[in-house]
């Protein structure tokens, strides 16, 4: 019975961490046929739990007493703001992020994202178990039986088959495809085992099927058009622990529990995902107690001080912000230059003033909720003017007359300097880039516009230097954006040895190697710093404390845990 | 009278023709491209696959006839942000938005016109104007502020309204939720243009009452309130019609932050979000409801002036 486990995931409410573990040893128990309820199951945990939480907590023992004498209860609603109107159906483009956050609760995929001492792993969900061959070019997943669509149909590898085949259609307008790009082939084998074939070798695909490859049925798809199934769409229907219930247009979106859920029937009785627009008015609604959830940022976290009812999070997720440098051009070609663009900007300075602390320095972009592919010992770039200013020099950039660095050619270093508009934190720290770059001489120009202009700047390389962020499913493959010849290279890194290093890596079956070749990949991408790496920052939420059971995990993926959550009743 | 009718409603057409025009050309030649192809997660392949399947890659004038050709079917297209088709997207917003800004337009009208009537007859006293003062702080106070202290202190502090939306979610429906769910941004867009109407009507009562008729009247013995209400007020009016007029397409698009800051499901805030966006489908439709709704206005004003003014004759 691993109750201790929550002291070192540093949960602040002893029940959560403990309901977790429990619900865990549950399925597990089932799975081996044993016949426990949870209130077993949870009973024992109680009573371990509570004498550790009572000698933990200390002070508020009476309201511990009183929450474990009722544990987690059946009933009640949840209610969660997104930023517009939802689609529940996975396949088709507009992938926007409400879309995924709302199917995280309505369909299933084939395994899910747990963290466990502070580090993300897969592991299963429709999917049982999975193998591959010594080459990784074959996969064999092995599905769980006695799951059941919405509708009452069963599921099968058929439904696995008909879904990565619409989105590998390229009739279909699938957003989703560059995440399951590696499969050539979908095989089922047997009504439970279905079979990838890849057109290379490749390690890290069940973690991407875990990302948002949402399954769909067969029965209800085959023969409607893919990219607006417009029965479906009014009532969809997925194999996850909630079903859709209404849809009100103007408004918000109700699923309700599913009670043959294989995993267990769900404690909420349902959830609404409100659609609240502007980001205020979801402070306002989530302190008048309409709302009790919403991701808020870092200047918002101030305004909550006073709210007793209302707990700010920090949930791990793998995200990292960079500056990235438009390799196309000639000046940053040498790593000097590249590397006092590092130098000159204090990132401390940045997490500690601008962030307020809630975020850590990033040291590449492999992040540390990658456990142990995580290198922490590469070089890094500590704040350094003059070393910056040292390193331009070698590199031939020297200061004229108007205080702008100059070279031998007498080029004038300029900069132009790109974000997008309506992120007040990324305004704050390219504002700070820009005064640090100008003393060491280089003339930048802020190009701060709105978001589709930004990201059409981005992919045509109208920039010299622009602002990103990079959220990635956890997995240390870095091949799409960071080998030579991918179309995905952004920024036109070219680096020969890099490429071979990715592709031995990706394609590595023995887990250790791998680590080992990606330890390695980190450090040569810190020694030539293709970006500038700035930060790994926290998903800030902001919950309702009636909330209970909700893992301390980036939203995307702790929607995939909504069994486990109850909610107090007035 | 009815061939004038029919006049106007050719012009119209015409009037919404140049007007798809101009916007399909503007949007289209606006920098960036429609947003859902710029999601990150999107790999430059699929990107360039998107396009094409979405006939972006066209001459625009070729791109606009089959945007034509959709619209006289009555097909409107699909929007680029949900899967769902233009048409019964900007359908169901239209009358949330009318519904807002129509009751919103009452209100001020209602507060307004009394208002202006007695700051004319009362002209440059104290009442006049404190009147004066109020409305100016009215219309000077930002919406996106005075919306989001109205939700601070109504629904976080004191409780007694909620924070946004059109009706509570899963409650059976009720005249008496829909009203308190109104009453904030109402209220708040209300004042916002209660300044203008009041100051119109203020200057149209002391034209009108500075007229011969008006002197005629008070010397035949007319009561005072008679020659106000049923002799000047009417005139008055008249200018008072023409701001209306030039309102109300405001009200269809211009309600855009207070639907904002509000949750409230309406055209403004699909106009912004589709444009932030660039869902050039529901652009062009959001475009055209509000063009449709300005040539309607703008004959019902005519139309309204002959009743108020027998002078002004139409046809």
């Amino acid at each position: 019975m691993r109750c201790t486990n929550w002291q070192s995931t540093g949960l602040r409410d002893g029940e959560e961490g403990v309901a977790v573990e429990a619900d865990d040893l549950l399925l597990r128990l089932r799975d081996a046929n044993a016949r426990v309820s949870r209130r077993d199951v949870l009973r024992m945990a109680a009573l371990s739990g509570m004498a550790i939480a009572a000698r933990e907590a200390g002070g508020p023992l009476g309201r511990l007493n009183a929450v474990w004498a009722a544990g987690p209860v059946r009933g009640g609603v949840w209610r969660m703001a997104i930023a517009g109107n939802p689609t529940a159906y996975p396949i088709t483009i507009p992938g926007k992020l409400v879309d995924i956050l709302v199917d995280k609760t309505i369909y299933s995929t084939l395994v899910h994202y747990e963290l466990r001492n502070g580090a993300i792993g897969v592991v299963p969900d429709l999917a049982e178990s999975w193998s591959a061959n010594s080459a990784l070019t074959e996969y064999t997943f092995r599905l769980r039986k006695g799951v059941k669509w919405h509708d009452g149909q069963p599921c099968t590898a058929e439904d696995v088959k008909f879904t990565l085949d619409a989105l590998l259609n390229p009739k279909v307008e699938a957003g989703l495809a560059g995440v399951v790009s590696s499969v050539a082939q979908t095989q089922v084998v047997d009504p439970f085992t279905v079979k990838f074939v890849l057109k290379y070798p490749y390690a890290s695909l069940p973690v991407m099927l875990g990302y948002n490859i949402a399954i769909v049925p067969k029965h209800l798809l085959e023969g409607q058009d893919l990219n607006q199934p417009v029965q479906f769409l009014q009532h969809p229907i997925g194999t996850g622990p909630f079903k859709f219930k209404t849809f009100a247009r103007d408004g918000y979106l109700e699923v309700e529990a599913n009670k043959d859920y294989y995993g267990g029937a769900p404690l909420l009785d349902g959830i609404v995902f409100k659609v609240v627009p502007d980001s205020n008015a979801r402070l306002a609604q989530l302190r008048a107690g309409e709302i009790d959830f919403t991701v808020i940022d870092p200047p918002q976290v101030a305004g909550l001080q006073g709210a007793s009812e209302i707990e700010v999070r920090r949930a791990p997720q793998v995200n990292y912000y960079f500056f990235a440098i438009n390799h196309g051009s000639a000046r940053f070609g040498d790593v000097r230059v590249r590397q006092a663009l590092s130098y000159a900007i204090d990132k401390d300075a940045i997490v500690r003033n601008i962030l307020k602390g809630d975020g850590r320095v990033a040291t590449g972009p492999i992040s540390p909720l990658l456990g142990g592919y995580y290198n922490s010992r590469v070089p890094q770039y500590p704040y350094d003017l003059e070393r910056a200013q040292a390193l331009l020099s070698e590199a031939g950039w020297r200061k004229g007359a108007d205080g702008v660095l100059v070279n031998g050619k007498g080029e004038r270093f300029t900069v132009l300097f790109n974000g997008p508009k309506g992120y007040p934190v990324m305004e704050q720290v390219m504002t700070y880039a820009q005064q640090q770059y100008q003393r060491l001489g280089m003339a930048v120009t802020l190009d701060i516009v709105d978001w589709p202009v930004h990201l059409q700047k981005y992919h045509d390389r109208q920039y010299d230097l622009l602002m990103e962020w990079w959220i990635t499913p956890p997995d240390p493959d870095l091949y799409d954006h960071y080998y030579s010849g991918s179309p995905d290279n952004w920024w036109g890194y070219k680096n020969p040895q890099l490429d071979t290093l990715l592709v031995r890596a990706r394609s590595e079956p023995d887990p250790q190697a791998r680590v080992a070749l990606y330890q390695q990949v980190q450090e040569m991408i810190a020694k030539d710093v293709p970006v500038v790496y700035l930060y790994y920052p926290p998903e800030l939420q902001a919950v309702n404390k009636r909330t209970h059971g909700l893992p301390v995990m980036g939203y995307r993926d702790a929607l995939t845990w909504m069994t486990k959550v109850w909610v107090d009743h007035p | 009278m009815s061939a004038y009718i029919v006049r106007r409603a050719l012009q119209a057409v015409v009037l919404l023709f140049i007007v798809s025009i101009v916007t399909f050309g503007l949007i289209h030649t606006a920098p960036g491209g429609p947003a859902l192809l710029q999601n990150p997660d999107l790999s430059r392949v699929q990107i360039e696959r998107f396009r094409a399947q979405l006939g972006l890659n066209d001459p625009l004038p070729l791109q606009y006839l089959r945007w034509l050709r959709g619209v006289v079917r009555g097909d409107f297209g699909r929007s680029y942000n949900t899967v769902e088709p233009v048409l019964g997207l900007v359908a169901g917003r239209l009358p949330n938005t009318l519904i807002l800004t129509g009751i919103g337009l009452c209100l001020s009208l209602l507060a307004a016109i009394p208002l202006g009537v007695a700051s004319a007859t009362r002209r440059n006293s104290a009442f006049d104007r404190i009147v004066a003062g109020f409305t100016f702080l009215g219309v000077s106070t930002p919406v996106f502020w005075s919306g989001i202290v109205l939700i601070v202190v109504c629904s976080v502090k004191l409780k007694i309204l909620p924070a946004g939306g059109m009706y509570t979610i899963g409650a059976a429906y009720s005249l008496a939720d829909r009203v308190r769910h109104l009453l904030m941004p109402v209220f708040v867009l209300a004042v916002a243009n209660l300044a203008e109407v009041t100051r119109y009507t203020r200057s149209a009562m002391i034209d009108a009452l500075g007229e011969e008729y008006v002197r005629t009247a008070h010397a035949k013995g007319v009561p005072a309130s008679a020659v106000i209400f049923r002799h000047a007020l009417r005139n008055a009016l008249v200018p008072v019609i023409t701001i209306i007029g030039v309102y109300l397409p405001r009200a269809v698009s211009g309600a855009a932050i207070t639907e904002t800051v509000f949750s409230w499901p309406g055209m403004g805030q699909l106009a912004v979000q589709s444009a932030a966006t660039r869902d050039y489908p529901v652009v062009l439709a959001a475009t055209l409801a509000v063009a449709l709704v300005v040539v309607c206005s703008s004959l019902i004003a005519d139309l309204a002036y002959g009743y108020f003014d027998p002078r002004i004759r139409l046809g």
